[in-house]
C-alpha cells in the first residue's frame, strides 16, 4: 500500500502557482481548461479524503457539488459570493453529515450503489422543489470572470490537497487506514470507527460544495439535471482509478491525463475518447492497480 | 499418568486473588435468533490467568466478542474494575484499559509491522505511553522488531500471532482478552506463544484465554472454565481440572 509519500508543502503551491501563470497567461480557452483541471484536482482530492481512505466507494460525489451549486445560485444577488461560496461547502459537509449514520451502515457495492442514489435522489427532490417554485434554470448575471473564478478554484485544489496530504499523516488518517484494511479489527483494537466515517464522509463533501458554487458561477446559469449529473461522480472515480488514490499526487495526476486527453480528443473525435478512456480505465485496473502514482513508487523504489 | 503436570504457575497463584477486577455474571448472547451463550458467569483472576476451555462451536470466541463489544450482548452484565460495562461500545472498553486480541488475528495487512503497532495504541491513556509500550513490545518479541518495515501480510502465522498480540497491547490494557492464539499455528510456534503467556501477567495483566489447546491451557491457567453449548460445565483451577476425569476423557483423551 502506497500512504503517507505526500507532497511537500511548497510542491503543491508551486504546482498551484504554475496553474495560475498558465491559466492567466495563455488566453481565455486555457484559463477555462485551468480551471477544468484544478476542478477535478479538487474534486477528486476530496472524494480520496473518504473513499481512498476508507475504501468505502462513493459513486455519488455529485451530490455535495448540486448542493453547492445549488445553494450559490439559489442565494445569488442575495448574499455576497464571499460568504455564498463558503456556505455552499458548508451546505453539501451538513448534508453530508445528517444521511452519514445510515448511509455508512452498508458496505462494498450496497455502499456504491447507495450513494449513487442518494446523489439521484436529491437531484430529483430540488428539481421538484424547482418546478414548484416555477423555476426551470437560474441564469446568473453578473458573475465573476473566468479570471477570478480560476483563483478560487486553484484555491480549492491546493487546500483539498493541502487536507489529503495532511490526513494522510495525522492519527486521523490512520485510522482510517485501519478501517480500510479490516473495520472489525479496526473496531476491536478501540478506533472509534462510525465517527471517524462520519467525519471523513462529511469532510470530503465540503470542498465539493464550494467546487459546485463556483462552477455555476462559471457556466453562468443553473439547472439542477446539469449540476447533480452522475457523470460527474464516474469522473472523479475515472481519475482517481487512473492516477490512483494511494497518496495526493494520484488524483493530480489522474486529472492532467483526463483533462489532457480530453483536450486532445474530446473536440476532434469523441468516440475515440470515450474508448481509448475506457482502454486506460481497463488497462489501470489489470496492470496499475495503484494508478499512475503507483508508477511513480515503482521507479521511485518505493515500497 | 497419575499425577498431573506442575503448573508453571504454582508459585503464582499464592499472590493472585479472586476479586471484582473482572467479572461476568448470567451472560446471554445470541445472533439474531440463535442463541449462543445462556448464562455465563465467570470471574477473572486478577493478575493471572483465567482460561475458557471447549470444543470448536462452544461459545467461547462470542463470549470473548461479546466482553470486547463487538457483539451485541443480550442480557446479563460485566463489571470491570468495580463498574458496570455491559453495554459499553469497543472503543470505551479499549480507552479503558480491555484490549481483545481476536481468533484469526485480524492483522492490518497493507499496513507495515510498525503501523500496525501504532495503530493500537490509539486511545488517549495507551498514547501517553506508547513509546514505552513500543519499546516493551520490541523486547518481548525480537522478531517484530526485525521485521518492523514489513507489511503485515507477508509475515508468517507465527508472526502474525505475535504482531496481533502486541497490537493488543499496544493499547496499555490492564485485562487482555486472548481468544485462540495458537489457533492454526505449527506446534513449535504453538509452544512459544504458550510460554510467553505466563510473562504478562508478570507485567501485571490480567489474561482471559480461550483456547482448544485443553493440557497447555490448564497447566498455564490459575483457573479455568470449562464452556460447553455456550454454559460453563465444569469450573476449578487449572492443577485440578488437569487431574479431572471427566476432563481428561473428553478433551485428554485418555
Amino acid at each position: 500500500m502506497i500512504r503517507a509519500h505526500g507532497l511537500p508543502l511548497a510542491a503543491i503551491l508551486a504546482g498551484a502557482a504554475a496553474l495560475m501563470v498558465f491559466g492567466l497567461g495563455s488566453g481565455s480557452y486555457w484559463t477555462i481548461v485551468a480551471l477544468n483541471l484544478a476542478m477535478w484536482i479538487a474534486l477528486t482530492q476530496s472524494w480520496s479524503l473518504f473513499s481512498g481512505m476508507t475504501g468505502y466507494i462513493s459513486l455519488g460525489h455529485v451530490v455535495a457539488y448540486g448542493i453547492g451549486a445549488y445553494v450559490v445560485a439559489f442565494s445569488f444577488k442575495i448574499v455576497p459570493l464571499w460568504l455564498s461560496i463558503p456556505l455552499a461547502g458548508v451546505a453539501a459537509g451538513l448534508f453530508a453529515l445528517m444521511v452519514a449514520l445510515p448511509v455508512l451502515r452498508v458496505r462494498g457495492p450496497y455502499f456504491v450503489i447507495l450513494t449513487f442514489g442518494l446523489a439521484e435522489l436529491v437531484k430529483y427532490i430540488l428539481l421538484n422543489v424547482e418546478t414548484g417554485l416555477g423555476k426551470s434554470s437560474r441564469l446568473l448575471f453578473g458573475a465573476p470572470k473566468p479570471d477570478t473564478l480560476l483563483w478560487i478554484m486553484v484555491g480549492l485544489a491546493a487546500a483539498a490537497t493541502v487536507a489529503l496530504y495532511a490526513v494522510h499523516r495525522s492519527r486521523f488518517g490512520r485510522g482510517l487506514d485501519a478501517i480500510r484494511e479490516d473495520e472489525t479489527a479496526a473496531e476491536t483494537i478501540g478506533i472509534p470507527v462510525v465517527r471517524l466515517k462520519v467525519l471523513a464522509y462529511a469532510a470530503s463533501a465540503v470542498i465539493p460544495g464550494m467546487v459546485g458554487g463556483v462552477m455555476a458561477l462559471r457556466s453562468t446559469y443553473f439547472e439542477v439535471l446539469q449540476v447533480f449529473n452522475p457523470t460527474i461522480s464516474f469522473t472523479i472515480v475515472t481519475i482517481a482509478i487512473i492516477g490512483g488514490a494511494g497518496d495526493a499526487r494520484g488524483p493530480i495526476l489522474g486529472a492532467l491525463f483526463l483533462v489532457g486527453l480530453s483536450e486532445v480528443l474530446q473536440n476532434a473525435s469523441p468516440q475515440i475518447y470515450l474508448i481509448l478512456l475506457g482502454l486506460c480505465l481497463i488497462g489501470c485496473v489489470l496492470f496499475l492497480p495503484t494508478g499512475l502514482v503507483g508508477l511513480l513508487h515503482r521507479k521511485g523504489g518505493a515500497r | 499418568m497419575s499425577s498431573p503436570p506442575i503448573s508453571a504457575k504454582t508459585t503464582m497463584r499464592g499472590r493472585t486473588t479472586m476479586s471484582d477486577f473482572f467479572s461476568v455474571r448470567d451472560l446471554h448472547v445470541g445472533y439474531d435468533e440463535v442463541r449462543v451463550l445462556h448464562g455465563v458467569s465467570l470471574t477473572a483472576v486478577e493478575g493471572g490467568i483465567t482460561a475458557v476451555i471447549g470444543s470448536n462451536g462452544a461459545g467461547k470466541s462470542t463470549l470473548l466478542r461479546s466482553l470486547c463489544g463487538i457483539v451485541p450482548i443480550g442480557s446479563g452484565t460485566v463489571s470491570f474494575e468495580g463498574r458496570d460495562v455491559t453495554d459499553q461500545s469497543a472503543e470505551r472498553l479499549v480507552a479503558g484499559g480491555i484490549s481483545m486480541v481476536p481468533e484469526g488475528r485480524w492483522i492490518f495487512p497493507d499496513m507495515t509491522v510498525l503501523e500496525n503497532l501504532r495503530v493500537g495504541a490509539i486511545n488517549p491513556r495507551a498514547r501517553a505511553v506508547k513509546d514505552e509500550t513500543l519499546q516493551a513490545v520490541m523486547e518481548m518479541f525480537p522478531r517484530l522488531r526485525e521485521r518492523s518495515s514489513q507489511l503485515g501480510g507477508t509475515l508468517s502465522g507465527g508472526e502474525q500471532q505475535m504482531l496481533a498480540l502486541g497490537r493488543g497491547l499496544m493499547a496499555a490494557p490492564k485485562l487482555l482478552l486472548l481468544d485462540e492464539p495458537t489457533l492454526g499455528l505449527a506446534p513449535g510456534i504453538a509452544k512459544q506463544i504458550f510460554k510467553i503467556l505466563p510473562d504478562l501477567t508478570a507485567l501485571g495483566l490480567t489474561v482471559v484465554l480461550a483456547e482448544q489447546n485443553v493440557s497447555k491451557t490448564l497447566s498455564i491457567a490459575d483457573y479455568a472454565y470449562v464452556l460447553e453449548n455456550g454454559g460453563i460445565v465444569l469450573e476449578g483451577s487449572g492443577k485440578d481440572l488437569l487431574g479431572d476425569d471427566a476432563i481428561r476423557t473428553a478433551y485428554l483423551g485418555h
